[in-house]
């Protein structure tokens, strides 16, 4: 293959870039369209050959037959579809009616065959700790056994992922308490048995609804596609961050080889190629890698994508996997289009050599002006102007102010980017200086000053990466002890208990080691109004012993007329109604800042009409583990009919809720910062064939192997450094004001820099620059002094 | 006659480059000792092997047979990282082009094989070294700031300031015009003289030859001729 930047070779790093962002983007369409797909056959299945949908919450049996009578109709398939809390720890259950047909595979036991009998799937036997052979462990479902574990088919339910119990139908009704969710009606001409049976009296008194079940069918996957539509769009997005990171380093890969190729260019120009063969030459190799790679992109989506179904069987189904014609063609142009544009500006540079270079020797790379006056002028302009931005949308906040934020953020950093050749050489430099007293730090240090745009565009595109991460820790590790604030303040007590409390309990309790404190007093719900605004509360009614008690100097001596109540918004003194049993109450406000709870005298509790109940309020000590006093807490309780609510359980989950998404963000992050790393790897190989000759000089004049692979390391990391602690100032920067404006409305904010991530992510990026330096430095290692000193 | 032992020594040197049907013999099994304190230039047309012999007698590159010295460590057989630190103690260098790094000053250049060799420099050599040969006004400027001669003299001022068991030129000359070349020699004569170190001179320039004190005539690869 004829081409005018010298070997393939050298355009492997631009095809990885091109390989990476083209299999995201592949994956990213073919599992949004196989989940749509899917979801759509699995309403498919449920329908059946029905013509009429009618679904109510509460269809009576009554009202089915009474369809089953309208002319026309051939058959009415009734679903039981109920879902319902159960169980101590309480979990979700949906009771269906077992399909007549259907894929329903038989993991372990039998299907029903009298009444009474039931199966459940995995995720109940899991999470209720059933197995085959056992009683429903709650109330209505006592005298039924479970005969079998199975994995329901398409036909069962909506949603086969959380605990189920199929029954049939005479079993689900009675389990579901005599009620019916959905209807399946067959017969002719859909639209005149809509009408028709519309027109029952049972119809309007259950409160159903009919629609032909093509419409019904569509308003289903149009619901659900919609969904997975903003999934879809969120992970293009990440596609389109690895794309710009490939196109960073893919302008920088042609740049230096029209660099390294000048005097071969200049031949073919001598040679008589016109300004506009040699740009489509540049190009049409370009297009050549892009398609080339593009295609091995695509099948490296695919088949990460078809992997899927093996990691996670329960959420994928097996025969989804398949791609469309989009998921295909749009990637592939994508990584097409990317290139040639990216290699653009290099092709043109490559018009500019003039014949008569070819008649001069070896020139050595020139460093030229850094950056021009446009380009500063441009920089500093939406840097500037992107920083205000950024504080304006912190100080605006919701909507508004969060976008705001992300354009005045990418403003921001695209000043960062376009100022590079100016700041990314001298912090290299800086960042290199305690080292200069050794010669291999102090080439290194220089070498990265010499080609500023080259460092500049490297480190660039490393940069990206590693500020999106430290942008998303940051913001991920603000809004994680926001939301915990506002956690602990909405539970006025590490533990609260309601049902059936009486003092002995609230003894029992007491005598718990790690209990501080456990009362009991009388709460009622209600409403507190004030300036108009009114706000759900629990009132406790709390005596100065109590108060006392748990610690709360600010409730104490509250007085028949005074409420105590943190607020924001209602100033201390301020009259304000609290409605319990339908009353309003006037009292005056005691505003106890950030406080959670709202206190009363016991004696507004006691108006008429009020519905009050018994809460233990208990207080923890300061250094009780939270897992296990929730465990002795329950078992001083055992047998009686309580339910134990803890902030500590609320905080855990909304911890591991972050860490999940987190977890999935960086993930998919990690593919540009991958992107930008194969980049530091492919700057340095192709400068070591540019410093040949320098460095044989070098081995010459006895620095041996080693040290030369040193000094490629010294480079990696100093581009990777500089890369890192920048990235990770302005990620900080940006998630903080991103935090801000997203949730500075609604609560104070608390600013917590997650140090440790950030370190490990500055570690973790310098220790990968290296490993993309060592291809590079075993080759320049492995230069042969008297070869590369040769006279050409 | 020289009393010293000689700088170099070649016993039966030989390269081959290639092998079987298009292997070429670019040198072969050449002997000779290069004595120290001398001039020496080794001539021929191009293609007769003179540059190959100043690689293989400098360690640059591995000889396919036979032995050589310098000094009295023998340079055949020596892994890379001894020969490296051969090189860094023992053998100067001056090439056509391309001698100096661009990054570095004219100070940093001539103190660079010390640097490699973490040793601290002789201040006094230095500056006598760097004032015989006219750069102490030259000493912070970069290679791209400097004429062609002015970079061969802080080639030279680099290799003398280690003080080797003998200095290899490889066409130093070669790319400068009259008035410098004559300069260079100049220079590399006063070293042999002042200082008795030894320099070995690969060119293709009869006039260059004239400074020297002993010429190796070279010719497919063997030594035709050896003249004082």
């Amino acid at each position: 293959m004829r081409t005018v930047l010298r070997e393939p070779r050298r355009l492997v790093s631009s095809a990885l870039a091109i390989i990476l962002g083209v299999a995201f983007t592949c994956a990213t369409l073919i599992l949004g369209s196989s989940l749509s797909r899917s979801y759509t056959d699995q309403v498919a299945g449920r329908v059946g050959d029905a013509s009429v949908v009618v679904t109510g919450s509460a269809l009576s049996p009554a009202t089915v037959k009474a369809i089953g009578t309208v002319p026309g109709v051939t058959a009415t398939r009734p679903l039981v579809e109920y879902g319902t809390m159960v169980g101590t720890p309480e979990f979700y259950v949906q009771i269906v009616t077992l399909p007549a047909s259907g894929k329903t595979t038989v993991v372990q036991g039998r299907l029903p065959a009298a009444t009474g009998e039931v199966v459940i799937n995995d995720d109940l036997a899991q999470v209720g700790h059933l197995s085959v052979g056992d009683k429903l462990p709650w109330k209505e479902g006592s005298g039924d056994t479970i005969v079998g574990i199975v994995k329901p088919g398409s036909a069962a339910t909506s949603s086969t992922a959380i605990p189920l119990v199929l029954a049939p139908d005479a079993t689900a009704l009675r389990l579901s308490g005599g009620n019916y969710a959905l209807v399946m009606v067959s017969g002719n001409n859909p639209d005149a048995l809509v009408a028709s049976i519309k027109a029952l009296p049972g119809i309007s008194t259950d409160k159903a609804s009919v629609a032909t079940a093509a419409d019904w069918t569509a308003k289903k996957v149009a619901a659900y596609t919609n969904n997975t539509s903003v999934t879809t769009y969120v992970l293009l997005i990440f596609g389109v961050i690895a794309f710009f990171v490939a196109a960073l380093v893919i302008s920088n890969t042609f740049s230096i080889l029209v660099a390294q190729n000048t005097r071969r260019l200049a031949l073919l120009r001598c040679l008589g190629a016109s300004r506009a063969q040699t740009f489509r030459q540049v190009l049409s190799e370009a297009f050549l890698t892009a398609a080339v790679a593009g295609l091995i992109g695509l099948g490296v989506g695919w088949g990460l994508v078809s992997l899927l179904p093996l990691l996670a069987p329960s959420v994928f189904g097996a025969e989804a996997m398949t791609p469309d014609a989009v998921a295909l063609i749009a990637p592939w142009l994508a990584g097409v289009v990317v290139t040639v544009a990216a290699a653009a500006l290099p092709a043109r540079a490559a018009t500019r050599v003039p014949p008569l270079a070819a008649l001069r020797p070896d020139l050595a790379p020139a460093s030229g002006r850094a950056i021009g006056a446009f380009r500063t002028t441009m920089g500093i302009l939406t840097f500037v102007a992107g920083g205000a931005g950024l504080v304006a949308a912190a100080v605006i906040g919701k909507e508004t102010g969060v976008l705001i934020g992300v354009v005045a953020g990418v403003l921001n950093f695209a000043g960062v980017l376009l100022l590079g050749p100016w700041w990314i050489p001298a912090a290299a430099a800086a960042l290199g200086r305690p080292f200069r007293g050794h010669i291999v730090g102090q080439l290194a240090g220089e070498n990265t000053r010499r080609t500023p745009r080259r460092a500049a565009a490297t480190a660039g595109a490393l940069l990206i990466g590693t500020t999106l991460v430290s942008m998303v820790l940051t913001g991920a590790a603000i809004a994680n002890t926001t939301i915990q604030d506002t956690v602990d303040r909405r539970h006025p007590v590490e533990i609260l208990i309601y049902g059936d409390v009486t003092s002995q309990l609230t003894q029992r309790v007491a005598a718990v080691k790690g209990v501080a404190a456990a009362v009991d007093a009388t709460v009622a719900d209600g409403t507190v109004e004030a300036n108009g605004k009114s706000t759900q509360v629990m009132a406790i009614g709390l005596t100065t012993a109590q108060a006392t008690t748990l610690g709360w100097a600010s409730a104490e001596n509250l007085a028949p007329d005074e409420i105590a109540m943190g607020s924001s918004t209602i100033a201390n003194g301020a009259t304000v109604n609290l409605t319990i049993g339908g009353r309003a109450i006037p009292l005056r406000a005691r505003i106890v800042p950030q406080a959670a709870m709202t206190a009363v005298n016991p004696a507004v509790l006691s108006t008429p009409g009020a519905e009050t109940s018994k809460v233990m309020l208990v207080k923890p000590t300061a250094d009780a583990n939270p897992a296990t006093l929730l465990g002795d807490i329950g078992t001083a309780l055992d047998g009686a009919s309580v339910t134990i609510t803890s902030a500590h359980a609320e905080r855990e989950m909304i911890a591991q809720s972050f860490a999940a998404v987190l977890a999935v963000v960086l993930g998919l992050l990690g593919v540009s910062v991958l992107i930008s790393l194969v980049g530091v790897g492919n700057t340095l190989g192709l400068s070591v064939l540019e410093r040949r000759r320098e460095t044989a000089l070098l081995r010459a004049l006895g620095l041996d192997a080693s040290a030369v692979k040193r000094l490629l390391g010294g480079e990696a990391l100093l581009l990777g450094g500089v890369a890192s602690v920048a990235g990770v100032l302005l990620g900080i920067g940006y998630g903080i004001a991103g935090m801000e404006a997203m949730l500075g409305k609604e609560t104070a904010v608390t600013i917590g820099i997650p140090y440790a991530q950030l370190l490990l992510l500055i570690g973790l990026t310098l220790g990968l620059a290296w490993i993309a330096s060592v291809l590079p430095a075993g080759r320049a290692a492995s230069v042969s002094p008297a070869t590369a000193l040769a006279q050409e | 006659m020289p009393i010293a032992p000689p700088a170099v020594r070649a016993e039966s040197l030989t390269k081959v480059y290639g092998s079987g049907e298009t292997s070429v013999t670019a040198l072969d099994a050449v002997s000779t000792q290069l004595e120290s304190g001398e001039f020496t230039a080794i001539m021929g047309p191009s293609g007769s092997g003179k540059s190959t012999l100043l690689h293989l007698l400098a360690g640059l590159d591995q000889a396919s047979y036979g032995r050589s010295w310098v000094g009295d460590v023998e340079i055949t057989g020596l892994d890379d990282k001894r020969l490296t630190k051969v090189r860094r103690d023992h053998i100067g260098f001056v090439f056509q082009s391309f001698n100096l790094v661009p990054t570095l000053n004219a100070r940093e250049n001539i103190l660079l094989p010390q640097r490699l060799a973490g040793r601290r420099p002789d201040q006094e050599w230095f500056d006598e070294v760097v004032s015989t040969l006219g750069l102490t006004e030259r000493l912070t400027h970069r290679p791209s700031e400097l004429s062609g001669g002015q970079q061969q003299r802080v080639a030279v001022a680099r290799a003398l300031v280690m003080r080797p068991t003998v200095i290899f030129a490889d066409e130093p000359t070669g790319a400068l015009d009259s008035a410098a070349s004559a300069d260079v020699l100049g220079v590399l004569r006063r070293a042999v003289d002042m200082y008795g170190q030894t320099v070995v001179m690969v060119t293709h320039d009869a006039s260059a030859a004239r400074a020297c004190d002993r010429v190796v005539r070279l010719a497919d690869g063997r030594i035709v001729a050896d003249e004082r």
